[in-house]
């Protein structure tokens, strides 16, 4: 019953030709398929392997860029504010000095004083500019508040920072990292939103911390920090992409179902300090 | 291919050969019908266990590796029954024809696994693939012939063809199998693994 049978007259069957050479027609397909779908799959794979190296070289052209901005804005903050500052006290206090009356060596020394104490002033705001002190000694929630008190002083905007639950503090790098992205945003919303308030909230859930910026000003939404993310522009955004990788967390770019504010979160894994 | 898959391939080559050498003896040296259809009998079942072995070493799936691994015993018993029940002295074409069946099914489920891999190199880069390509045309050319053998084996006109076919599908078996232990499989897959990248980003202030 499992065999088939020959056509008695010696010759060979069309059945048995035709099932032969169905079989090997089948089995040849199927190798002949599995080498094409598998030279799609490499290709497939080749083309994201070049797009992840694409995306991989504009964050690094981003942070090289972004270093030399800084490097710049460093170098002209000391040339152009404290060297004439440097440059004016030591006029006050050339060689004349000693033939001066002593009214006058009295205010010349006052006056070189005061310079001196603003030239002080200004390397300290450029030092804290670089590392916060607040961040570094009273961690990412003081300096937080510091931050958006510091804004709020200015009277153009009113800002506020909520942490919930901040009792274990993040890492010193990633309290780091997520002190500058907020810094970034910060200076994003204050330069190109024009918002009325700037509101920072702080809360864990599970092994993730969030936090939590709302404003009222013009903001983005994913798509367009995607977008921005793969062009030339938005150096900033791509600067928070790099520091979000290097944090292993994630950014989100949201509006509010009323379209009445603009949501930015940051979704950060959690690794207490030791 | 590794070590081990090497060595299992080179065990069925070693056992396939001597088994040969022996069916000739039988066959042509002792003309003796029944040792002959006797030793392809045991040509049979260790071909079926060697390859089932070899290739079970390759399916990841462990369910259906077990599967192929443990079908050996059903199998001993089916051709012990198939010895036992046979009236008169012939070749095993039952067996046969459930062998290849099998083993071509295990074959194309280890394409179908083949397809499922997220790969960097092409898989015609590796032995296993000549191999497989191999018995899937020596499966797949002697299937329908040995459906039909039991009843056209004894007429002279049929033999001549299967002859024919047989020897044309063994020798390009032997040809693609020749090919695949030819082959040195590349590690390109391991080398390209973890390509990280990493920068000092503590350096970069934004304001």
């Amino acid at each position: 019953m499992f065999f088939l049978q020959t056509t008695g007259s010696g010759g060979i069957s069309p059945f048995m030709f035709l099932g032969t050479l169905g079989m090997l027609t089948l089995a040849i397909g199927i190798v002949g398929f599995v080498i094409f779908h598998q030279r799609k799959v490499i290709r497939y794979n080749s083309e994201l392997k070049r797009l992840e190296e694409e995306k991989q070289q504009v964050l690094l052209n981003a942070s090289i860029r972004f270093q030399e901005e800084e490097r710049n804005r460093i170098a002209a903050d000391l040339h152009d504010d404290a060297g004439p500052l440097l440059a004016t006290a030591r006029l006050y206090l050339n060689e004349n000095l000693v033939n001066q009356e002593k009214a006058q060596q009295l205010q010349s020394i006052y006056s070189a004083k005061q310079i001196i104490d603003d030239a002080i002033l200004l390397i300290r705001n450029i030092s804290h500019s670089l590392m916060p002190p607040t961040l570094k000694n009273f961690g990412l929630e003081s300096a937080a508040n510091d931050l958006f008190q510091k804004i709020s002083g200015s009277g153009s905007l009113n800002a506020s920072a909520r942490f919930h639950d901040y009792r274990v503090r993040l890492k010193v790098d990633q309290e780091l990292l997520v002190f500058r992205v907020i810094q970034e945003l910060i200076n994003n919303i204050i330069k190109h939103s024009n918002a009325g308030f700037i509101h920072l909230t702080q809360n864990n859930s599970g092994n993730h911390m969030y936090f939590r910026l709302h404003h009222d000003g013009t903001g983005i939404v994913q798509a367009d920090f995607e977008k921005l993310n793969h062009s030339a522009m938005g150096l900033g955004l791509k600067n928070i992409a790099s520091r979000m990788k290097v944090l292993k967390g994630r950014i989100f770019f949201e509006i509010d179902p009323s379209h009445t504010y603009y949501k930015v979160t940051l979704e950060v894994p959690r690794e207490p300090a030791i | 291919m590794k070590t081990k898959n090497k060595k299992v391939f080179f065990l069925y080559t070693f056992i396939i050969t001597l088994l040969v050498i022996i069916v000739y003896i039988t066959r042509y040296i002792n003309d003796s019908l029944e040792q002959y259809y006797f030793v392809t009998r045991i040509y049979n079942i260790l071909e079926y266990s060697l390859l089932a072995y070899f290739f079970s070493l390759y399916i990841k799936n462990r369910f259906v590796r077990k599967a192929l691994l443990y079908s050996f015993f059903p199998f001993i018993l089916f051709c012990v029954y198939d010895f036992m029940s046979a009236k008169d002295a012939t070749l095993a074409f039952l067996p046969l024809i459930i062998e290849y069946l099998v083993l071509l099914i295990f074959i194309i489920y280890f394409f179908f696994e083949v397809m499922q891999e997220n790969v960097v190199t092409p898989i015609y880069t590796k032995a296993i693939f000549w191999i497989s390509v191999a018995f899937i045309i020596n499966f797949s050319g002697n299937f329908f012939l040995f459906i039909y053998s039991k009843t056209g084996y004894n007429d002279e006109a049929f033999r001549r063809q299967f002859t024919i076919i047989y020897s044309s599908v063994t020798i390009l078996k032997n040809i693609l199998l020749c090919v695949g232990v030819s082959l040195k499989d590349n590690n390109a897959d391991s080398s390209l693994k973890n390509i990280t990248f990493e920068s000092e980003f503590d350096a970069i202030q934004p304001f």
